[in-house]
């Protein structure tokens, strides 16, 4: 099992992640990319297409894309067109991007420059959750129900968006047992791990995912993490962070990562779909609004999840690694600082780059953060 | 508050001296731009001491005046900040309130001013105002969140759409029916008046209508204006930021007159070059008279203020949706206008090259602007692909020298200059 356990976890590595997308295209079928978690796949998968998960290179080199790039633009933005210039994403048959923020939307138009042209679609997400916010994100839905229609020349209709959502709601509900797990104080994964599996799920065929994770949860509830420390246990928030040598490099500090604040994490499945409601497009409306995202407006409901996490996940401290040019994140942290300093929870912010640089710097910052939650919790 | 105190006795100095010793090359209309700067800092300043309601960090100016208040655009007053290290002590500032180094000067020095006690607070917040540039949208986000945390200032979220319709245009103007509201409610005496408002459009689309021969008249070769006569902002004069909107209105149209005198007249300007200089430019520097030393006209444009260009500034159009839209459905079709993709911004931008003879562009990619600084490699490749025109980048901020020395920037221009020169032949 431990085997198997490993395998999946490795989908989201460089080498495997488009395994499952070639086979799925050999069956004649279509792959759209998706490039933040904020468009709602269950439309994609609904049309008989694969929702792949875009990672940008994970190497340093980035050179080419910058000749393109704002140099305080996205750094995972960056990488994603060092790869797109590389000809990494030339096998999809499309790509899809919400309007994140104002980065994201010129990123789709390079997209479409650069010549590919397959299909470029932006999604307008808007910034709140208010009923008259649904009505407009629910329109958007169906437009872009519309697009890939479209584009894959098949029919939608609310009955196969409805089996859509229950595959993924499925999938979001393993993830939460998955992460329920890890508020033990011996977690059965470690927070590297966390990240791998939610990962994986964004480049597998869900059914496939859910089958395989569905046969590792009884494993899982008697595993032990192989962690060198269960104490201090810290909460990571971040976005668009996608490699889990990230997180290890976090626990190698001295650490356990238990729980996270992550876009690629716990955001991605924390909230179900079906409501029960008439409309699947509303639905997914209230579920994609619900998102967490510090791209949403709603700064203190977020550091409100924050903090009742920290109380379910015991935690010691949060830990933001943000990336260092992430606008919406940038300017909520003196509020994320403020407003967990007020529930007495220690929190320390540190810029990142998307690819893992910097390390030796980064590992003294965070042992020096981990060093004061040790001195807290000895008093 | 200082600030707009040296502000108010500049102004007030150089009118004196206007009326000492008279200029004849001096244009009437320079005269009515200082007044009108003055009367507006007078007011602003007034407003303050007298607790008068003073609606900042709002989605718009004619929306603040049809409500009763005053509405002072602060990034529009630090661009005249009389010393660049006042405007460079506002980064320390912008700091301490936690913003990232990677803000945007214009929409975070204002914030820093107020905190530093140089401009009164906003009475209300609002966020999401930014029209499609969501870095603005986060800064305003950022400074309503300070004042409601540190003032208790009540914040209005506005979510703005991505794409220009009408349906977006209602969507829009729903949500600043509701803000008129929400201000009412937390602003004792204000009430929004439909009427008046409808009154300061029909101004907008007569200054719009001034801003379009103005640059109509900027096609002229040479060029009849000095770098610093031309550099005026379209905007810096929209009558809906002034309590005299007769004033403003004429002011525009002493400024047509002038510029087709100097037309009729011809000038005997030196005019080597003319470049598109697209963005902010360095306040630390005088680089107009730079640019006039080395022969360049230099034909200011900053493009999400881009009404002068013909740009979706339609106030009062009828055709486009075939009805007449409300005031605040009018405030929600300007707030678009800076919604367009990058194609169509570098196709615009090259159009207007056209249109200007422009010889070349300098692209100022202002720190942490990505609403201007992420388009720059599609809009230099199609300036280049379809008139064969160069570009140069720079990128800088608004008050900091360290980021880009002036001694750089003069030379970098220099040499630019000379290649254009020498490939135009």
């Amino acid at each position: 099992m431990e085997d198997n356990f490993k395998r999946l976890m490795s989908a989201g590595q460089p080498k495997n992640r488009t395994k499952w997308a070639h086979a799925w295209q050999k069956q004649g079928k279509k792959v759209i990319g998706v490039l933040d978690s904020l468009v709602p796949e269950e439309v994609i998968y609904a049309a008989g297409m694969l929702p792949w998960r875009i990672q940008g290179t994970w190497e340093e080199d980035v050179s080419k894309a910058m000749t393109y790039r704002h140099p305080q633009g996205n750094t995972f933005l960056n990488h994603v067109l060092e790869s797109l210039l590389a000809g990494e994403f030339d096998f999809l048959d499309g790509m899809v991007c919400s309007n994140r923020d104002e980065d994201f939307r010129r990123f789709r138009d390079y997209w479409e420059w650069l010549g590919k042209k397959r299909l470029a679609y932006i999604i307008e997400v808007p910034t709140m959750d208010t009923e008259k916010t649904r009505q407009r994100f629910t329109a958007k839905i169906r437009d872009f129900i519309g697009a890939i229609e479209e584009a894959g020349k098949v029919k939608i209709n609310d009955s196969s968006l409805r089996d859509a959502i229950a595959v993924y709601d499925q999938g979001y509900s393993l993830l939460r047992k998955v992460y329920e797990l890890r508020k033990r104080e011996e977690p059965p994964i470690s927070g590297s791990e966390a990240l791998a599996i939610t990962t994986a799920a964004m480049v597998m065929p869900r059914d496939e995912f859910n089958k395989e994770l569905e046969e590792l949860l009884p494993y899982l509830v008697q595993r032990k993490a192989n962690v060198s420390h269960t104490r201090p246990r810290v909460l990571l928030s971040s976005d668009m962070l996608d490699n889990p040598a990230y997180i290890e490099l976090v626990e190698q500090a001295g650490c356990l990562v238990a729980m996270d604040d992550l876009d690629n994490g716990s955001h991605y499945f924390w909230k179900t779909t079906d409501d029960g409601s008439d409309d699947p497009a509303y639905d997914l409306a209230r579920r994609y609004l619900q998102n967490g995202s510090p791209r949403m407006f709603d700064w203190r409901g977020q550091i409100e999840q924050l903090v009742k996490w920290t109380r379910e996940y015991n935690i010691d401290g949060v830990l933001e690694l943000a990336d260092m040019f992430d606008y919406p994140r940038g300017f909520r942290r003196p509020y994320l600082e403020l407003w967990l300093k007020e529930e007495g929870i220690p929190s320390m912010s540190f810029d990142r780059d998307y690819c893992l640089a910097n390390v030796s710097q980064l590992k003294t910052r965070i042992g020096a953060f981990i060093e004061i939650l040790r001195t807290k919790a000895t008093g | 508050m200082k600030i707009l105190e040296t502000l108010i006795d500049r102004n007030t100095k150089l009118l004196k001296e206007m009326e000492a010793h008279p200029d004849p090359k001096q244009m009437p209309s320079q005269r009515l731009a200082l007044e009108l700067e003055l009367d507006g800092y007078s007011e602003l300043l007034e407003a303050w001491r007298q607790g008068k309601p003073i609606l900042t960090h709002f989605p718009s100016s004619g929306m603040a005046r049809a409500m009763g208040a005053l509405h002072a655009l602060y990034q529009d007053i630090l661009l005249c900040t009389p010393t660049p290290e006042e405007g460079f002590k506002l980064y320390q500032v912008a700091r301490d309130m936690g913003m990232p180094d990677y803000m945007c000067d214009v929409f975070t020095l204002p914030a820093a001013a107020v905190k530093a006690g140089e401009f009164p607070p906003p009475l209300v917040a609002t966020s999401g105002t930014g029209g499609a540039c969501r870095v603005w949208t986060y800064h305003m986000k950022a400074f309503a969140q300070y004042f409601a945390e540190h003032s208790g200032t009540p914040v209005f979220d506005i979510d703005t759409p991505h794409d220009y319709s009408e349906e977006s245009i209602k969507y829009m103007a729903d949500q600043l029916a509701e803000l008129t509201k929400f201000v009412e409610k937390h602003v004792p005496g204000l009430k929004y008046n439909e009427a008046e408002h409808a009154k300061i459009i029909e101004a907008n689309r007569t200054w719009v209508s001034y801003c379009l021969k103005d640059w109509e008249l900027k096609k002229n070769v040479p060029m009849p204006l000095s770098n610093m006569e031309n550099a005026l902002l379209p905007l810096h004069f929209d009558p809906s930021l002034y309590g005299k909107r007769e004033k403003v209105l004429e002011f525009w149209r002493q400024r047509v007159e002038d510029v087709e005198k100097r037309v009729a007249k011809g000038t005997d300007r030196e005019e080597k070059l003319r470049i598109l200089w697209l963005n902010p430019i360095p306040l630390y520097m005088d680089i107009f008279s730079l640019l006039d030393r080395l022969g360049v006209s230099m034909l200011t444009w900053i493009p999400p203020l881009a009404p002068f260009n013909g740009w979706r500034a339609n106030w009062g159009d009828e055709k486009e949706f075939g009805r007449k839209l409300t005031p605040l459905e009018e405030e929600a079709r300007f707030m678009f206008g800076d919604i367009y993709g990058t194609q169509e911004w570098a196709d615009e931008v090259a159009w207007m090259c056209k249109e200007l003879s422009c010889d070349a562009i300098v692209y100022y990619q202002l720190v942490g602007c990505l609403h201007i600084g992420a388009p720059i490699r599609m809009v230099a490749d199609t300036v280049e692909k379809k008139l064969g025109l160069p570009t140069l980048v720079m990128s800088g901020r608004l008050y900091d020298p360290t980021n880009l020395p002036p001694a750089e920037i003069e030379s970098t221009l220099k040499t630019f200059v000379d290649t254009v020169l020498a490939r135009k032949g």
